[in-house]
């Protein structure tokens, strides 16, 4: 808000949108039609956060089976592959970093697209499933992710680009505001949306187009973790 | 005691009820668990608390990027490299970031609506580190509504003889005009 001038009006877009897409998911928590309005007025948590820019507390868990190449191809005639992985710690000194870019998180995504062979993410991934405990995460992690440019994020979100319909879907699944937020098990759940994106088998979560590529990324431990997984089928 | 009978949970997943707890047809124990720790502060941490109980606040240099660091570490973690020269650095700084919190560090909702002023903890650049460089601490001493990024702020100690080398030496910081 303070580097960019985000409203909180424009903010509490991302929680609409993703506990809309979560009506959608079969073992979300939270799915709900909200306006932006519910969120202003909901609990003031800690300002400039309110409830529904938090994720609840969840329970859950999730998997998904990795075989070698060979094995996947005989298993499967619609293998998911994981292109490319990046893993970020930035110093753990939380209070000693840019609070509002998550450096580590644009690095883990270097190594990943790199990994990928991607060059100009926003135009080669399809859907993105960025990690989304609070609102605002969302957007700093589709900045951090290079999915736009930096303080884009909500001209993305308030043109639409990033509904389930939009130019790239962004946590298409409803992500862990709308899902939950199982600690440890939240960015599997993430992995495995783009999974089911990936091989058109999303049911009425599924974004249109036949998405090629999707990325899935976590953020955790001292706000200094950042996770990129690349997939593509 | 007994655990429940194999064939009351076969083949289905069920919540316990209160009458098997009860009855004792559930193991149950009580158990008071001794959890003494201690914890080793290290040399820098432990420089850093003793300064306070002395009513300072000290940072370490890192003589490769010149960066002035606080709370004060032993490395420089972006040169990766052991730090240098100790710095005494000033009580006084700029808020980075805070918010204004209804819920107290244990989630709990404070009584707003009685008159309880909410917790206002803030990132505080101190005064002589490095740009960026702050420590989280508290604010107070101002009506919320009116704090901003960037308002300068001043340290309020605690009298000495109640200082115990603890980041609370500090009460809290207030702003300066």
């Amino acid at each position: 808000m303070h580097a960019h001038g985000y409203t909180k009006r424009e903010i509490a877009e991302v929680a609409v949108k993703n506990k809309r897409n979560a009506l959608d998911h079969p073992s979300a928590q939270l799915g709900a039609e909200i306006t932006v309005d519910d969120v202003l007025n909901s609990e003031i948590m800690a300002y400039p956060v309110n409830r529904l820019d938090v994720s609840p507390t969840s329970d859950g868990a999730g998997a998904v089976i990795l075989a070698a190449e060979h094995v996947a191809r005989r298993l499967t005639e619609k293998p998911v592959w994981i292109d490319g992985v990046g893993h970020c710690l930035d110093t753990a000194y939380w209070c000693t970093r840019d609070l509002y870019y998550p450096d580590y998180v644009e690095v883990a995504a270097r190594h990943a697209y790199e990994m990928a062979g991607i060059k100009e993410p926003d135009k080669e991934i399809h859907v993105a499933e960025p990690y989304d405990p609070f609102t605002y995460k969302e957007l700093h992690h589709m900045e951090g992710l290079m999915l736009c440019p930096r303080g884009g994020s909500v001209k993305m979100l308030t043109n639409g680009d990033t509904q389930r319909d939009g130019r790239l879907p962004v946590s298409p699944s409803g992500g862990l505001l709308g899902v939950g937020n199982p600690i440890a098990a939240a960015a599997m759940m993430k992995i495995i949306e783009i999974f089911l994106q990936l091989r058109e088998e999303a049911g009425a979560r599924q974004v249109p187009g036949a998405p090629r590529c999707g990325v899935a990324q976590a953020w955790g431990d001292l706000m200094q973790v950042g996770t990129v997984v690349v997939m593509r089928r | 005691m007994e655990l429940i009978p194999k064939e009351k949970v076969d083949g289905t997943v069920r919540g316990l009820k209160r009458k098997e707890l009860d009855s004792g047809e559930v193991l149950v124990f009580d158990w008071e668990p001794k959890l003494a720790y201690a914890w080793d502060d290290g040399p820098a941490i432990a420089r850093y608390l003793a300064e306070l109980k002395n009513g300072r606040i000290i940072a370490k240099k890192c003589n490769k990027c010149h960066r002035v660091m606080i709370p004060p570490r032993m490395f420089c973690e972006l040169c990766w490299r052991p730090s240098d020269d100790w710095v005494f650095v000033e009580d006084t700084g700029t808020i980075n970031t805070f918010v204004i919190s209804n819920v107290d560090w244990k989630a709990g909702r404070l009584d707003i609506e009685g008159g309880v002023r909410p917790f206002t903890p803030a990132v505080i650049e101190i005064d002589g580190a490095s740009r960026g460089m702050g420590i989280l601490h508290l604010i107070d001493d101002v009506d919320p509504q009116k704090i901003e990024i960037g308002m300068r702020v001043k340290a309020v100690w605690k009298p000495p003889e109640e200082r115990e080398g603890s980041i609370t030496d500090i009460r809290y910081f207030k702003p300066v005009e």
